[in-house]
């Protein structure tokens, strides 16, 4: 009888065992982003403030979601044309509630179109890239979408005077 | 001619002594095994190594690294990826033997982790040209025990960038 007992308790232990094995060395199922999200830069521009004037620097971005899913936020970033390294403009947790269309959501709805504008200091004029990386959330966690960056060339001009 | 067989009593206890002696043998040397491993969440660091997604680039005279002494080159970084980059490790092909032995960075980012959906420059203190080329590998924060260490990942989970 105690043979059985023994016998059993070790069968479990070496299951038991074998199960947290298997638990840490096989990866987790992937979350993926979905495969239709297309985002589409409407219109964006960029004005650096005048040395010395009262006009800050900053961008202002429109973008729609052409795609199928909706898209929960996004990263807006903007840098040197020819360099990968990007400035992160919005603070990518906040909700997408700034919209053209006046509706307030709390993520940017297929048809839907943001807009707004993002204080840039550290501005230069020039010709720059900006680029709307989506995501989603999934199980509380931010899912990037890789394949659905959309980028787009703006030049950085010095605001006129007078003129925010 | 009548032969005798060992009794139920001792083949039990052999079994379970036997049993015993397996489950002992395994349970060491899985306690060696795993407590080697470097794990990042629930699991090893190698499978999150797999997940990682990032962009790099290499530039030969980055205005932030003009006053570095060894040379002006940077490397971008871009986290495409869910999985947050600590560092990287860039290795640069020799273009006599063609292997990838010579290290020109290994450490951390100035910055910090690059989370998810952002992007960061380091200064590689080495001066590059035409055609080099060179092999970026990237880096996590993993736990080994109660310590935190910066796990390098396999270079087959690394990208090969080409300074043109």
């Amino acid at each position: 009888m105690v043979g059985y007992v023994l016998l059993i308790s070790i069968a479990v232990a070496l299951a038991t065992a074998v199960f947290f094995y298997l638990k840490l060395y096989l990866p987790d199922d992937k979350q993926d982003c979905y495969q239709d999200i297309d985002l589409v830069i409407d219109e964006a521009s960029c004005k650096i403030g005048a040395t010395g004037s009262t006009n800050p620097s900053n961008v202002s971005i429109n973008f729609t979601n052409k795609g199928l899913f909706s898209v929960d936020g996004v990263f807006i970033k903007i840098g040197e044309l020819d360099r990968t390294f990007k400035q992160t403009l919005n603070r990518p947790d906040e909700v997408l509630m700034s919209r053209c269309n006046g509706l307030n959501e709390r993520n940017l709805k297929p048809g839907a179109t943001f807009c707004k504008t993002y204080d840039y200091p550290s501005g230069t004029t020039g010709v720059k890239e900006i680029s709307v990386q989506p995501f989603i959330w999934v199980e509380n966690k931010a899912v990037l979408c890789p394949d659905a960056i959309v980028s787009k060339k703006i030049v950085c001009n010095i605001a006129p005077v007078g003129i925010p | 001619m009548l032969k005798r067989g060992v009794s139920p009593v001792v083949a039990t206890v052999l079994l379970i002594v036997i049993v015993v002696v397996l489950a002992g043998i395994i349970f060491l040397w899985a306690r060696g095994f795993l407590s080697e491993s470097a794990v990042k969440g629930d699991r090893v660091v190698e499978t999150s190594c797999a997940d990682v997604k990032f962009e790099a680039q290499i530039i030969s005279n980055a205005d932030e690294c003009l006053n570095v002494a060894g040379g002006s080159a940077a490397i971008d970084i871009n986290n495409i990826g869910n999985v947050p980059i600590y560092g990287v490790q860039v290795l640069k092909y020799d273009s006599d033997t063609g292997s990838i032995d010579i290290k020109v960075v290994d450490k951390p980012f100035n910055g910090g982790t690059i989370t998810v959906g952002k992007s960061t420059s380091t200064c590689l203190e080495i001066s590059v040209s035409a055609q080099d080329s060179f092999r970026v590998v990237p880096k996590l924060l993993a736990e080994k025990g109660d310590t935190k260490i910066a796990y390098t990942c396999p270079e087959k989970d690394g990208i090969t960038v080409a300074y043109v």
